[in-house]
C-alpha cells in the first residue's frame, strides 16, 4: 500500500522530494505550482483512498503557513468542497483532482475578498465564543434593543416589543416572562470592513472594535453610540458590519465587567476602559424574517393566503409554501386528521392518534417549525364560512383549493370569478396516475369550469371514462378513500405550490393548466383505461398548457365581456 | 491573480542583454576600434605641428546604462561616444572630425563606414550580415564654456545643417544610474527592458514608427516607481514587475496630451518629454502625431492585457496573454489540463436534500 502510493506520487512530475513521514500514510513533498513556486506539503491517505481524498497540509517545518482563504492556521489546505463533486475512482486521476485544487487554493489571491465571503466560518473557529439568535431585523440606524440571557450569556436578541417576544417564544415553545433581559445596542456600521477576518485566537482588541466602530459609522450615529451609557455589569452589542463581498454579516458582542468601576460607560467605544471588561464575540443565528427567507431561497412577502382543505394536498402545500417564505395563512377543513390516512399526510401518524381538527394541528406544527407565521384556521365548512361572511375570498391574495371534490370545486370557482381574487385548483389521481394544478381568475379565459364538458369528463383527467369509482372501500362506508400514495400528493403539492410562488411573483400571464403524470400500471390493473390527455409526454403536460380553455364557457366569458368594455 | 513573478524574471533573464563586463565578444570589440581610432589618430597627426590630438572614450547608449536587450536580427548596437580634447571654435565643420574616424575605420570592415548626423557607424557582418554596429558619436569642446558638443552633420550635408549641438552624454548616464539604487533599480531596469521588447514586438521597425529607446528610458526614470508585495506563499515581501509595469504603463499613458485634429477630425494624442539634460529638446519629437497616436493606443492596449492578466488566476491563461504583446521569448506554464488530467473526473452531481 505504502509503495504503491509513494509510486503513485512519484509518477506526478509536478511532485519532488517524495519521502515517507512519521506519521502512517503520509508522505513529505515538494509541489511545483505551474507558476514555478514550490511548496513543501505533507500528504496524509487514508485506507480507504480514492473514496476518500487524501489530507494536504503545509509542510511548516519547511514553510510558514501562508495567510489564505482555505488554508488553516494549522496549515491544512481544504481544497474540495465535496458536496456535488463525484471524481474519477482512478488514483492517479483522482491524485491530480487533489492536486489541480490545491493548486487553485495556493494560486488564489484575492485574499482578502476570499475571507470575507466566508465571514461566518472563520468567526466560528474562534475562541470564547458565545452563540446567541438574533430575532431582529436590521434597520438601518442605531437602536435600542432587548437581549435575553441566562446566568449572564445572551442567547437572543430581537426588538423590544411584544411581537418579538411572542416569535421568540413561539421558537422555544415555552413562555420567556422572567426571563433575564437586558438592553442590548444595535449599530449597523455604513462603511465595508476591509480589515482581516478574526478567527481562532485572533480576535479583535478593545482598540480594534473601537476604531471599527468610529471609523466605519457616520458622525450622527456616531453621537447616538455615545449616548448609550449606562452602568451595567454586562453590555451587549449587536453589530451589522457590511463587507468587501458588498455582503453584510451580523456579529455581537459581549462587555463582561471583571474589574469594579461604577461610573456609566459604553465600553465598545471606550477601549481605554479595556482592563476592566473582558470581550466576548457572539456568534449570531438569524432567525429574522429577512435572512431566513434569503436561504430558503423563497420571497418576502407580507401576501395573504387561502387555504381550503389540509389533507395530504393541501397540508403539504401549507408547509411548502411556509418554507418558501410567505408568512400569513388562512387554512379550512373541517375533518378530522384520521390514523388511517396518516401515512400521506404531512402531520404523520403521532398527530393523528390525537384525533383533532387537522387545521389545528397543522397550525400548531407549522408556528413551532416557523414562529413568526400567522396562521387563521377555520374547522368548518368553506361554503358555509363564505356564506355566513367569515371568510371573504376578497381578502385573499391568493385562494388554493385541494379539496379534491369537483363539485364543491365548481361552486366556488363561480364564487372566485366574482372576485379579483386568483384562485389555484389542485387535485390528485388515483393509483399515482398523477396530479393538476389550474390557476383562475388570473385575468384573461378560462376557469375551472372549462375543463368539464358535456358528458362532465374532466379535460384534464389522465383517467379514461368509467363507471366504476375510483374510490376503494375498506371497512365499510367511513373508510372510504382514493387509493393514492404520499408521493403522489406530495408531487401535486409541488407542482401547485411552484404555481402558487409564480402566480405571487407575477409571473404568470392568464390562467394554465399544468400536471404530472406518473405510472399507469396499477391504474390498469385494477382494470381502468387512461385518457387520450395522458398519453401526452410528462414534459408537456408539466408546461403551462392553455388548450383547455372552452371559449363557450359562460363563466369566465362574463369576466372577458367585462375586460374588453 | 496569480503571482507571475518568476515567468517575467526567466523572460527578463532571456532578453536581458549582458554588459561588456559579462559579454567579452562585444567588449573585445570595442577595445578594437577604440584602439584602432587611437593608434590612427597617431598615425595621422604624430609628424603634425599641433601633435596627436587626445580622445576619450565613454560608454554610452543602453549598455552603458545596463538597460539593452538582444535584439531580433541580431544586430547588436553599441554606442561609444569619443570626445576629443579640441575645441569647436578650431573646426567650423563638425564633419572634419568625423571624416577623420571614417578613414582610420575604412578598411577595418567589410561594410564601409558611414557617417551618419549623430554618429559615425561601423557595421560589423558575418557571412554578409550585419551582426553588430557601433555608433560613435564625436564630441568636443569649448573655449568659452565647459560643455561638450556633438558634431552634427553628414559629409555632403549642406552647412545649416552641419554644428556643434551642445550635449551632455555623462550627465544623461548619471541621470539614469542614479535614480535608483539597490533592489529598485534591479526592477527599473526590468521594466524598461519589457518596454523595449514590447516596443520591437508591436511596433513596425521603419522610419519613426517605434518610440525611441531613450524616451522609454527617461519616462520610466521620471514615472517607475518599485512596486513589492507581501507574497503569501513565500512568505516574504517580493517584487512585482507587473503590476510596477502596469503603473508605469499607466502614468506613460496618461502623460500624452490630446488635441481635437479638424482635418481628420479626431483626436490625436501627443507626448512631449524633455531630454533631463542639454539640450533639453522633446525625446519623441521625431515621431509624427499619428506615431505618438498609434503609441498612445498601444499603451492603452497593453494596459489592458496587464489589467486582464492581473485578475487573471491561471498563470497559463495570463502569460499566454502577455505573450501577445512581449513575443514567444515570455514563458508559458503549461495549461492546467495538460497537467491535471481531472477535466473529465469529476462531474456536478445535485444530490443533496
Amino acid at each position: 500500500m505504502k509503495e504503491k502510493l509513494k509510486e503513485l506520487l512519484r509518477e506526478k512530475e509536478y511532485l519532488s522530494e517524495i519521502t515517507e513521514d512519521i506519521e502512517e500514510g503520509s508522505f513529505k513533498l515538494i509541489f511545483k505550482l505551474r507558476n514555478n513556486y514550490e511548496i513543501p506539503l505533507v500528504i496524509t491517505f487514508d485506507d480507504f483512498f480514492p473514496a476518500r481524498l487524501p489530507k494536504i497540509r503545509i509542510d511548516d517545518t519547511r514553510l510558514h503557513i501562508p495567510n489564505k482563504p482555505h488554508i488553516l492556521k494549522n496549515g491544512t489546505i481544504c481544497y474540495l468542497d465535496q458536496e456535488g463533486i463525484i471524481w474519477n475512482n482512478n488514483p492517479s486521476i483522482a491524485l491530480d483532482l487533489v492536486f489541480e485544487r490545491v493548486e487553485n487554493v495556493l494560486l488564489d489571491n484575492n485574499e482578502l475578498v476570499e475571507y470575507h465571503r466566508e465571514f461566518n466560518y472563520y468567526f466560528a473557529t474562534l475562541n470564547k465564543l458565545e452563540y446567541a439568535v438574533s430575532l431582529y431585523a436590521s434597520g438601518s440606524d442605531i437602536e435600542e434593543i432587548t437581549v435575553f440571557t441566562k446566568r449572564d450569556h445572551p442567547f437572543a436578541f430581537l426588538k423590544s416589543d411584544q411581537e418579538s417576544i411572542k416569535t421568540l417564544e413561539n421558537l422555544l415553545e415555552r413562555k420567556i416572562t422572567g426571563q433575564l433581559h437586558y438592553k442590548a445596542l444595535f449599530i449597523p456600521l455604513d462603511e465595508p470592513y476591509n480589515g482581516p477576518v478574526p478567527q481562532q485566537n485572533e480576535f479583535w482588541s478593545a482598540k480594534e472594535i473601537e476604531s471599527l466602530i468610529k471609523n466605519h459609522v457616520t458622525p450622527e450615529k456616531l453621537k447616538k453610540v455615545e449616548a448609550f451609557s449606562i452602568n451595567k455589569k454586562n453590555y451587549y452589542y449587536l453589530l451589522e458590519i457590511p463587507l468587501l463581498t458588498g455582503k453584510k454579516v451580523t456579529i455581537g458582542l459581549w462587555y463582561k465587567k471583571v474589574q469594579s468601576y461604577s461610573k456609566r460607560s459604553n465600553p465598545i467605544i471606550q477601549s481605554d476602559l479595556q482592563e476592566k471588561f473582558e470581550i466576548y464575540p457572539i456568534y449570531i443565528y438569524r432567525y429574522d424574517d429577512c435572512s431566513l427567507i434569503e436561504r430558503g431561497g423563497g420571497i418576502k412577502s407580507g401576501c395573504n393566503v387561502l387555504i381550503v382543505g389540509c389533507g395530504s394536498v393541501g397540508s403539504d402545500i401549507l408547509f411548502l409554501l411556509a418554507r418558501s417564505g410567505l408568512k400569513n395563512f388562512t387554512i379550512v377543513d373541517y375533518d378530522k386528521l384520521d390514523i388511517v390516512n396518516s401515512y400521506r399526510h404531512f402531520l404523520g401518524m403521532n398527530k393523528a392518534i390525537e384525533n383533532k381538527k387537522k387545521v389545528m394541528l397543522l397550525k400548531e406544527e407549522i408556528q413551532k417549525r416557523y414562529p413568526s407565521i400567522r396562521i387563521q384556521a377555520y374547522d368548518k365548512d368553506i361554503l358555509l364560512l363564505i356564506k355566513d361572511e367569515i371568510i371573504n375570498l376578497r381578502d385573499y391574495d391568493l385562494a388554493i383549493f385541494a379539496i379534491g371534490d369537483p363539485n364543491i370545486e365548481r361552486w366556488l370557482n363561480k364564487l372566485v370569478l366574482e372576485t379579483e381574487t386568483p384562485a389555484i385548483f389542485t387535485w390528485v389521481e388515483a393509483y399515482g396516475l398523477g396530479g393538476h394544478a389550474l390557476l383562475v381568475n388570473n385575468g384573461d379565459r378560462g376557469c375551472y369550469e372549462c375543463l368539464i364538458d358535456e358528458k362532465l369528463n374532466n379535460y384534464a383527467s389522465f383517467a379514461g371514462r368509467s363507471d366504476k369509482p375510483y374510490t376503494k372501500n375498506i371497512n365499510g362506508c367511513s373508510g372510504t378513500f382514493t387509493p393514492y400514495g404520499g408521493l403522489d400528493s406530495m408531487e401535486t403539492a409541488l407542482l401547485a405550490s411552484r404555481l402558487a410562488l409564480r402566480v405571487i411573483n407575477n409571473q404568470v400571464i392568464g390562467n394554465p393548466l399544468v400536471s404530472w403524470k406518473g405510472n399507469s400500471k396499477e391504474f390498469e390493473a385494477n382494470g381502468y383505461e387512461t385518457s387520450p390527455r395522458y398519453e401526452q409526454s410528462l414534459d408537456y403536460l408539466q408546461r403551462d398548457s392553455f388548450d383547455y380553455i372552452n371559449f363557450d364557457c359562460k363563466y369566465c366569458y362574463k369576466g372577458r365581456n367585462e375586460d374588453d368594455n | 491573480m496569480a503571482s507571475i513573478q518568476k515567468q517575467f524574471e526567466k523572460f527578463h533573464d532571456e532578453i536581458k542583454l549582458k554588459r561588456f563586463d559579462e559579454n567579452a565578444t562585444l567588449r573585445e570589440k570595442r577595445d578594437i576600434i577604440t584602439n584602432r581610432i587611437k593608434e590612427g589618430l597617431k598615425k595621422k597627426f604624430q609628424n603634425g605641428e599641433e601633435g596627436v590630438p587626445n580622445v576619450e572614450f565613454i560608454d554610452q547608449g543602453s549598455y552603458a546604462v545596463d538597460l539593452g536587450i538582444n535584439p531580433d536580427d541580431g544586430n547588436y548596437d553599441i554606442d561609444e561616444g569619443a570626445i576629443f580634447d579640441l575645441y569647436i571654435e578650431d573646426y567650423e565643420d563638425p564633419t572634419e572630425i568625423k571624416k577623420w574616424i571614417r578613414d582610420i575605420m575604412d578598411g577595418h570592415t567589410v561594410i564601409p563606414p558611414i557617417i551618419k548626423n549623430p554618429c559615425v557607424t561601423i557595421t560589423y557582418s558575418q557571412n554578409n550580415e550585419p551582426i553588430y554596429h557601433v555608433d560613435i558619436p564625436v564630441y568636443a569642446k569649448s573655449k568659452y564654456d565647459s560643455k561638450l558638443y556633438l558634431a552634427w552633420g553628414k559629409e555632403h550635408s549642406n552647412d545649416d545643417n552641419k554644428y556643434w549641438e551642445p550635449a551632455d552624454p555623462i550627465g544623461l548616464n548619471e541621470y539614469i544610474n542614479n535614480r535608483f539604487t539597490g533592489d529598485d533599480k534591479k526592477q527599473f531596469k526590468r521594466i524598461v527592458r519589457y518596454m523595449k521588447k514590447w516596443k520591437d514586438i508591436c511596433f513596425k521597425s521603419s522610419g519613426n514608427a517605434r518610440p525611441p529607446s531613450i524616451g522609454i528610458t527617461i519616462a520610466a526614470v521620471e514615472m517607475f516607481m518599485p512596486y513589492t508585495e507581501y507574497n503569501q506563499l513565500s512568505g516574504k515581501l517580493e517584487y512585482v514587475d507587473l503590476i510596477a509595469l502596469k503603473n508605469f504603463v499607466w502614468k506613460l499613458k496618461n502623460s500624452f496630451i490630446s488635441e481635437w485634429d479638424s482635418d481628420r477630425e479626431e483626436y490625436l494624442y501627443t507626448i512631449y518629454l524633455r531630454l533631463p539634460v542639454t539640450p533639453y529638446k522633446n525625446i519623441f519629437s521625431k515621431m509624427s502625431k499619428l506615431q505618438m497616436t498609434d503609441f498612445y493606443y498601444k499603451l492603452g492596449d497593453l494596459y489592458d492585457a496587464l489589467q486582464k492578466a492581473e485578475e487573471d488566476c491561471d498563470p497559463h491563461t495570463a502569460c499566454k496573454l502577455l505573450a501577445n504583446y512581449f513575443g514567444n521569448k515570455f514563458p508559458i506554464p503549461e495549461p492546467k489540463e495538460s497537467r491535471y488530467q481531472v477535466n473529465r473526473s469529476n462531474a456536478p452531481s445535485s444530490s443533496s436534500a
